[in-house]
């Protein structure tokens, strides 16, 4: 089973996470931390492995993540997954998310953090998987989304004026922060079919 | 507004400057509140967005679920959604509003759009057949959350999960896969009867993380059932062939990996699973080395082609004046070494007779393959060597995700074979001085595992190497456990030289921040107590250690490792007549820093200095010279007022006491008599309790109920009386009180439940101890150091040891229960869904069934019958030695399905053929004895329903042809014949009772026992189910063959017929039964089937009837 799914950067800030186990805000914030600190002191080239830390569960829980530009992709999970599939379910899940952005970037996850976590929900339900093909999660996404756009109507004019808001001022924001190369480079890499 | 502000937070985040982010997001939160208040949905669920993300960052917004609940139950699906986000984020099982969640939920699964639903569903089993697919897939998924919470639900609801393993969608399929996978892996002995269905499963379907989850399934199951190991042989090689991905590949591997050891460890006869081995391993390395195999004929019988890089491994193939055992050894050992080729064949031609020139065959051009023979004459290696081998090659890879799988499989042949990975010390300690601290771990892992009496110093003093190495305090801490688990692992097994081990104890007290102080104290202890031909050694040492006792306690309040001398007190204190100098060491222990320790720590202290105190007052007792004595106790007076502690008015008392000329020495010394043994622990909770014991019983009268409830009040001011009352209870027991402690000594002693702690005290000498050899002079000035200690282990390994050291070992009660049972732990929640899922279900937990239910059902019905379609050639075979040898045997259903399944050979023909060439073929080249030929890997292992069988005999039955079975079938016509009647009259019986499960079951039975009848020039079946209809009619020929089908519009008896939805499946059943297996089988099959579909269907099927007609 699948514990949480942790979204940071390199600087140890969360972009998504999603417990699937009951924790308390302090003790998230905790693991988060500390998972954070397990996986940033590790160099590029090592491997994808690692036991969990102490607060969520130790060494029988392993923490799979990967790392793409400047986020990191943690899953931790118990023994029962198998480690490379789960590798390979970040890729799915990192493709799913550019396929659903278009060139998906730590500013995606920042300002859509509802709409990961729908994507996420498509995937991955009560920490097990549930669909790892990436068109049928891409169509129930597309469907909810387009159920959304249907709906909004003059009620929905205030949810649409902050997303305009948002976007209006998207293009300021690389001037005050330095982000680097904020796209995630997905590469191509052996996934399920 | 609200807007700008959502803005400029996300702008500020950014800011790394920002001092006040806790200020501005208290004002953000005040701004959502006043969001909260408005009345616009649209604005709400914004702010309950804003705080889903304020969650995430660490805030408690459990003020805002009423608000959350509010946005749920928007009626727009863009709100809903985001209410349920921000719940499932922040709700739990204690949240107050979870009543109005549980409501909502209710309400939202009953919508009529599927995202609705989808994005409501929590998860109620009666939604498992919902038309959409997408729905069922997300409620398989959280049946898993409900059986957990609510265990009792799975024996109702499990026929219908498994029905899911079998539905038209393949998501619906796979998250059914995961929830049954997830369950089988706490208890997989419950589920082995579902193996045919994944086996089924593993072979159709496409879906690689449902392969993975099967396949770690499998790998699981086998250890129970070794049989099924051969079963899986066939697909996963098919699948290693295959697939592209290397997630999937490796879990092949793994349980590849598990399937031979569990062959390896069940099976008397080693060279069929060798054989298989060998075909094996040859394909995985192919694989994971990239290259391709081919996929011709030889191939089959384990030849592998390879690329032109590696062409020159194909000359051998091609040298004819090569034998078989040699040609196919070089591919092992290409396959193993491809890229190390020449140096790694020394290896191998250790073991073996080989006369290749490889030199000049590397020279060769690329030839084609030869047909090889699959079975060798003797196995090379045990198999789980070979494993290892194989493995090697993944530790050795490039690739840091594949070492550590690798690493992480060897640990996993480990735990059965020891003695295969021991022989790969040098790579695992290799994989230690690795960059990645994974890795590194997983060295550490199976470095316990494979020390031996001879090994272990070296081991120990490599880690201890590494141990100075090591940055991270994570890192060194994880050695320091690991190098006291692997010296204490079975009761120090493999220490051979004790004072090593104190020496690497101490040195590891100079380790600074560790946190593991407590452990390196416990097996100080341990060690001092139950070894007692090393305590000289360890008090030395421990007096040392306290003398030194400013260097560990630099920094007291965070460093763990003052805890060692919590130990080094104790044992000074504890065996004080070994100490050489006492008051030295009473001096270093009452020391004005001691009072910056730990408080249990200073307690010790003082306490022990007692001890010391009163040692040194014994050995000055005939002394006339008492000035020693004199400083003691003054030493004592002088630094006790530190501790504050009532030894101090004992040490006073003496004092005077000497003072007077009283010898006091062996009263103080008796203060601290008597042996102190180790205790095993659990042994307290082992002690059964003794009949008619109650310890919630009153041992006086219970207060009475008034006293308790309104006295308690007044008696806070009325003192007065309580104190009265107390003394003058206990006053009246006073004489009562001494008889029964009297008599409760007497019953004590006669009772033999109650543990006599002090009864071996002075016998303690029976205990075999061997004194250590003291003819080595032992150097223990200062610091001990390992290194010394373990100089020239080469010499010390081949000499069997000399500091040979008994035991003492750990005291049990004489009357403990051997139960091992409390090591579970009682509050694991999958403990509870330990339940048998095979029994059938009683009424009261059969789910209601919904009426568009039943056609569902029987759809996957249809899938079932072609599940045992794939079994039933076999079972033809089996069935007619059966008759002749065996009755058959009298047991469930299914036990005997999955027993039946499970002994046969892999299902494809394919690789039966190959298994016979494979015999065949040896003759040809005459290099294998006849003995491996009558045991081809595919023979099936004897099946409790065919014990009877013999092999050869099996054998020699297939060879008599089909001569041999039309006699027998003759044989059997003239039994039905005569026997027709009966059976009439029996399933008229059946017929008239209505058709209960229990019925059915007789029915069975007997179905077995009696051959079927025929009259004239062929026979009838109907089916009927439930109270009901015909399904089907089919009419059969003598041949077996169907000649006519019926399956609507057919009356029968007068029974009415259903809607024919079974009909489809069950003409295809019928025909099936009847083309391969004959008649008999086809009417028992039948019969099985519906049985079994009557069972799983949770009474949908109430019972079935077959007549027989003409």
């Amino acid at each position: 089973m699948i514990k949480a799914i942790l979204i940071f950067n390199n600087h140890g800030k969360p972009r998504l996470s999603k417990f699937y186990e009951h924790y308390s805000e302090d003790t998230e914030q905790q693991i988060i931390r500390e998972t954070f600190h397990l996986v940033s002191k590790r160099d590029e080239n090592v491997c994808n492995f690692l036991e969990g830390g102490m607060l969520i569960g130790g060494s029988e829980n392993k923490l799979i993540y990967r790392h793409y530009a400047t986020l990191y992709f943690v899953f931790c999970v118990d023994s029962s997954e198998s480690e490379l599939g789960i590798l390979d379910l970040i890729q799915v899940f990192v493709e799913t998310l550019d396929k659903c952005f278009e060139n998906v970037c730590e500013l995606d996850l920042i300002f859509h953090v509802d709409k990961v976590h729908n994507i996420l929900a498509e995937m991955v339900m009560g920490g097990m998987v549930l669909e790892t093909n990436m068109n049928e999660i891409i169509t129930h996404v597309d469907a909810q989304n387009k159920m959304e756009k249907s709906e909004a109507g003059i009620a929905g004019a205030p949810a649409r004026a902050v997303s305009a808001v948002k976007n209006m001022n998207l293009p300021e924001m690389p001037r005050n922060i330095n982000i680097g190369d904020i796209s995630i480079k997905v590469p191509n890499l052996p996934s399920f079919k | 507004m609200a807007l700008k502000i959502v803005k400029g937070s996300i702008d500020r985040m950014f800011d790394k400057n920002l001092q006040d982010l806790a200020k501005y997001i208290s004002t953000c939160i005040d701004e959502i509140k006043q969001e909260l208040k408005q009345d616009n949905i649209a604005v709400k669920a914004n702010a309950v967005c804003k705080l889903t993300y304020l969650q995430m960052l660490g805030y408690d917004v459990s003020w805002a679920a009423f608000n959350i609940v509010e946005v749920m139950s928007s009626s727009k699906f863009t709100y809903k959604r985001i209410g349920y986000l921000a719940a499932s984020q922040c709700f739990h099982e204690s949240t107050d509003v979870i009543m109005l969640t549980t409501n909502q939920i209710r309400k939202d699964l009953s919508s009529p759009n599927q995202y609705d639903t989808g994005v409501a569903l929590t998860g109620l089993s009666c939604f498992m057949s919902h038309t959409k697919p997408y729905i069922r897939k997300k409620a398989v998924l959280i049946m898993y959350k409900v059986f957990l919470k609510y265990p009792e639900s799975l024996r109702p609801a499990f026929p219908r999960l498994k029905e899911k393993l079998e539905d038209p969608d393949p998501g619906v399929q796979s998250a059914a896969v995961n929830v049954i996978c997830e369950l089988a892996r706490r208890n997989p002995k419950n589920y082995l009867s579902l193996a045919p269905l994944f086996f089924k499963l593993m072979t159709s379907s496409t879906n690689n993380w449902v392969l993975i989850k099967i396949i770690k399934l499998f790998g699981a199951l086998t250890p129970l059932e070794p049989r099924l190991g051969k079963k899986l042989i066939e697909p996963l090689t098919n699948l290693i062939h295959s697939t592209s991905a290397m997630s999937l590949l490796y879990e092949c591997v793994n349980t590849v990996i598990a399937v031979l050891i569990s062959l390896s460890s069940g099976m008397p006869n080693h060279s069929a699973s060798i054989q298989m081995f060998i075909y094996w391993s040859d394909r995985l390395t192919a694989r994971f080395l990239g290259i391709r195999p081919c996929d011709c004929q030889e191939c089959m019988r384990g030849i592998i082609k390879f690329p032109p890089r590696l062409s020159h491994v194909l000359c051998f193939h091609n040298n004819e004046s090569e034998t078989g055992v040699e040609r196919f050894t070089v591919i092992i050992i290409t396959a193993f070494f491809p890229f190390s080729l020449l140096s790694s064949i020394p290896l191998f031609l250790l073991s073996l007779p080989l006369s290749v020139s490889l030199s000049l065959s590397l020279s060769l051009p690329l030839p084609l393959p030869l047909p090889l023979p699959l079975p060798l004459p003797l196995p090379l290696f045990p198999v789980p060597q070979l494993c290892v081998q194989k493995l090697r090659i993944l530790i050795e890879d490039s690739d840091q995700n594949l070492k550590y799988l690798g690493l992480l499989a060897m640990s996993k042949i480990l735990k059965t074979h020891p003695k295969s990975v021991q022989s790969h010390k040098d790579l695992i300690l290799q994989c230690l001085d690795d960059k990645d601290e994974s890795i590194r771990l997983r060295a550490l892992d199976l470095l316990y595992g494979m020390v031996s009496k001879k090994n272990l110093m070296e081991i120990v003093k490599k880690l201890m190497l590494h141990v100075d190495k090591a940055e991270g305090t994570t890192y060194r801490d994880e050695l320091l456990t690991k190098i006291i688990d692997i010296c204490s692992q079975s009761n120090y097994q493999y220490i051979t030289n004790f004072e090593w081990y104190i020496s690497i104890l101490v040195e590891l007290t100079r380790l600074e921040g560790t946190r593991h102080g407590h452990l390196i104290a416990s097996q100080m202890l341990d060690v001092a107590i139950r070894v007692k031909a090393i305590r000289v050694f360890a008090v030395a040492q421990m007096a040392t250690l306290l003398d030194n006792a400013h260097l560990l306690s630099g920094n007291t309040q965070r460093n763990g490792i003052c805890e060692v001398l919590y130990a080094a007190a104790w044992i000074c204190g504890e065996f004080s007549e070994h100490l050489e100098n006492p008051m030295q060491t009473l001096e270093a222990m009452l020391r004005p820093k001691v009072a910056t320790l730990p408080g249990h720590i200073q307690a010790v202290y003082v306490q022990n200095a007692a001890k010391l105190f009163a040692t040194v007052l014994r050995s000055q007792e005939g002394n006339t010279d008492r000035t020693t004595a004199q400083e003691t106790s003054q030493l004592m007076i002088d630094r006790l007022p530190l501790f504050a502690s009532c030894i101090l008015q004992l040490v006073k008392y003496i004092q005077k006491l000497r003072q007077k000329d009283v010898e006091v020495a062996d009263e103080v010394n008796a203060l601290f008599a008597g042996e102190l043994n180790p205790v095993a622990p659990k042994a307290q909770k082992k002690v059964p309790v003794p009949e008619g014991l109650d310890l919630d019983a009153w041992i006086n009268e219970p207060p009475s109920e008034s006293e308790s409830e309104d006295e308690k009040p007044k008696a806070m001011f009325t003192r007065e009386e309580t104190k009265h009352s107390r003394p003058r209870h206990t006053e009246v027991d006073e004489k009562e009180l001494a008889k029964r402690r009297e008599a409760r000594k007497q019953e004590q002693a006669n009772n033999p439940f109650y543990i006599k702690v002090y009864q071996e005290a002075p016998g303690v000498e029976h205990i075999p101890v061997v004194q250590i050899d003291l003819s080595v002079p032992l150097k223990v000035p200062g610091l001990p150091m390992s290194d010394q200690m373990g100089s020239g282990p080469e010499s010390e390994e081949d000499i069997t040891p000399a500091h040979m050291v008994d035991i003492v070992t750990e005291e049990m009660p004489e009357n403990a229960l051997p139960s091992d049972d409390d090591d579970k732990d009682p509050n694991d929640p999958h403990k509870a869904l330990d339940i048998d899922l095979d029994r059938p279900l009683a009424d009261n937990e059969k789910l209601p069934v919904r009426s568009h239910r039943s056609s569902e059902a029987l759809k996957t019905a249809a899938e079932h019958v072609e599940a045992e379609v794939t079994a039933a050639p076999q079972e033809a075979k089996k069935k007619r030695t059966n008759e002749v040898v065996a009755p058959p045997p009298s047991t469930t259903a299914e036990v005997s399905d999955l027993d039946f399944w499970l002994s046969n050979a892999p299902v494809s023909s394919k690789s039966q053929e190959a298994a016979v060439t494979a015999v065949t073929a040896p003759a040809a080249t005459a290099t294998a004895p006849p003995a491996t030929a009558t045991a081809p890997p595919a023979v099936p292992g004897s099946a409790p329903d065919s014990e009877a069988e013999d092999p050869k005999e099996a054998e020699a039955e297939e060879s008599k042809s089909s001569k041999h079975k039309k006699k027998k079938q003759k044989k059997e016509k003239e039994e039905k014949d005569k026997k027709k009647k009966k059976k009439h009259h029996h399933h008229h019986r059946h017929h008239s009772d209505g058709g209960g499960a229990e019925s059915v079951q007789n029915g069975t039975v007997e179905e077995e026992e009696e051959p079927l009848p025929v009259r004239g020039g062929g026979v009838g079946v109907s089916v009927c189910v439930g109270g009901g209809g015909v399904v089907g009619v089919w009419g059969f020929g003598d041949d077996g063959c169907l000649r006519h089908s019926h399956h609507l519009g057919c009356v029968s008896n007068g029974w009415q017929l259903p809607c024919g939805v079974m009909s489809q499946p069950c003409q295809k059943a019928a025909m099936f039964w009847a083309n391969q297996s004959g008649l008999r089988l086809a009417f028992k099959a039948t019969v099985q089937y519906l049985y079994t579909l009557s069972r799983s269907q949770n009474g949908a099927l109430q019972g079935y009837h077959v007549l027989v007609f003409r």
